[in-house]
């Protein structure tokens, strides 16, 4: 087989299937927030703020990610 | 009686009667395992991985002696010239002598039963997924999918290159996927597809892997501005908070679709979402008995065995050097494929996205995202890219999985 030919299907089958599972977490998240209750505050996975910050809990999150995989 | 020392240092024997380019390799191997610890110790390299390979690598080297195991056993001539070792024989393929040496041969059955057959890849991809947080990838996937394909760039274009040097598109295909920058997978493809070079292949995808942590970030200062390094990322609409039972139902069928579309990988698939569950699932035991002791104690076997499996008579090849210079293209032509990923959504979004983030398309979990956020925070120090990292960072784990699994069902056969 033609190695060239080889990339260009592995490259569209390859694009074509990673976008095939976004759209299925796409797809997931919506229903699975659709029909379930709002998660509980204390499940949220902030880390505690500090006074006079104003981080969102997403950047919380991440913070939290950074310190995590630093400490490795 | 008269006695011959060389009978009783046999290494010394081996030496002085072997070819003499395999005595030299022997020699230079033994120094580059010795390099490798030191490397390892000094956290150059990886040490949970370059100080049991670097100490196979110089011991295996180090033991060879005049050794005919099968003849020995089956009392039958011995042949005289014979070499081997009392650690592993890779070329062994009848199933008798297979038997034989497992009964002689230390690690013969750690090498069969949990390295030749892909399990020691699966138990390390089992590992990896009970520390993967899919939340990141489910807070942005189209994004994360995108930067994790434009990473890929090495995992694509290294294959003509390499067939073009003469390779066939089996060895061809296993060297490109160390542009996929995962160890596990490297392992998996090479195995499935070229069976007689998955050691060089295998030793290479890991040493360059563990440059990448050094090397990267000078590919990104030399890509990517300062200004521009240091852009800080606005929280997305998609940002909530993503519950663990999402994550749990994401991983059952994300597993299941992938192991219906591509069977031919569903160990790795299978393996990497167990892993994910576990985690979702609180099953506190199981993850402190998978993230801890399976992920620990498979990362030992594997880099005991890759420093093992460098015997000099194995891994002497031709095509090893062009497989050094194939490996290191394809690792840098997928660095460059995310950060140019990085620069189109940078564009794409009016200059808010941070091109930085594309190096975390190169899924070497988590030491890709890592760089990414170093680099942003040396340029600013307020600029947290971390979330958006990890998730291309995950996403680059099942693109390359959804690539080997094209590859080899297209090359298998």
């Amino acid at each position: 087989m033609n190695p060239w030919k080889v990339i260009l299907i592995t490259a569209i089958l390859s694009a074509v299937v990673s976008f095939f599972v976004s759209g299925i977490i796409h797809a997931l998240c919506l229903l699975i927030r659709r029909f379930s209750k709002p998660a509980p505050a204390a499940q949220a996975q902030t880390v505690p703020l500090q006074a006079g910050q104003d981080h969102n809990a997403e950047i919380a999150v991440a913070i939290a990610a950074v310190k995590a995989c630093l400490a490795k | 009686m008269d006695i011959n020392f060389l009978n009783i240092f046999q290494g010394i024997d081996v030496m002085l009667h072997s070819d003499p380019k395999l005595a030299i390799a022997r020699f230079c191997l033994i120094l580059v395992g010795l390099l490798l610890v030191y490397l390892g110790k000094k956290g150059v390299l990886e040490p949970l991985l370059m100080i049991p390979m670097g100490l196979g690598m110089a011991t295996i080297n180090a033991s060879v002696m005049f050794f005919d195991p099968i003849n020995m056993v089956a009392q039958q001539t011995i042949d005289p010239t014979r070499v081997g070792t009392l650690f592993l024989d890779p070329a062994i393929t009848q199933t008798d002598h297979l038997m034989t040496l497992m009964q002689i041969d230390w690690l013969q059955p750690v090498y069969t039963l949990m390295f030749s057959n892909g399990l020691v890849a699966c138990l390390v991809f089992l590992g990896i997924g009970s520390l993967l947080d899919v939340g990141f990838v489910m807070a942005r996937p189209y994004t994360s999918m995108f930067l994790a394909l434009c990473a890929e760039l090495g995992t694509f274009v290294t294959l003509p290159i390499a067939h073009a040097l003469g390779l066939s598109l089996k060895d061809s295909a296993s060297i490109a996927m160390v542009g996929g920058a995962d160890g596990p997978m490297v392992l998996f493809t090479s195995l499935k597809l070229s069976p007689e070079l998955f050691v060089p292949i295998t030793v290479v995808a890991y040493l360059y892997l563990g440059l990448a942590y050094g090397g990267f970030p000078y590919l990104i200062k030399l890509m990517v501005p300062k200004h521009i390094r240091g852009i800080q990322m606005a929280p997305g609409k998609n940002d909530k908070e993503i519950t663990s039972g999402q994550k749990m139902v994401f991983a059952v069928v994300c597993c299941t679709v992938l192991c219906f579309l591509f069977p031919v990988a569903s160990p790795l698939f299978f393996s990497l979402f167990l892993g994910v569950a576990i985690r979702e699932s609180g099953l506190k035991q199981f993850q402190t008995l998978v993230s801890e002791i399976v992920l620990y104690g498979a990362t030992l076997s594997l880099g005991l065995l890759l420093g093992v499996l460098c015997e000099a008579g194995t891994i002497l090849s031709p095509k090893v050097l062009p497989l050094l210079l194939l490996g290191i293209l394809s690792l840098l032509l997928s660095g460059i494929g995310g950060l140019l990923g990085g620069y189109v959504l940078y564009f794409l979004s009016g200059k808010k996205y941070n091109p930085v983030i594309g190096i975390a398309g190169v899924s070497c979990v988590p030491s890709t995202a890592k760089v990414a956020q170093k680099c942003v925070s040396a340029a600013n120090p307020n600029s947290i890219v971390m979330q958006y990292a990890l998730g291309a960072n995950i996403s680059g784990v099942i693109t390359t999985a959804i690539i080997a699994a094209i590859y080899i069902g297209l090359l298998s056969k």
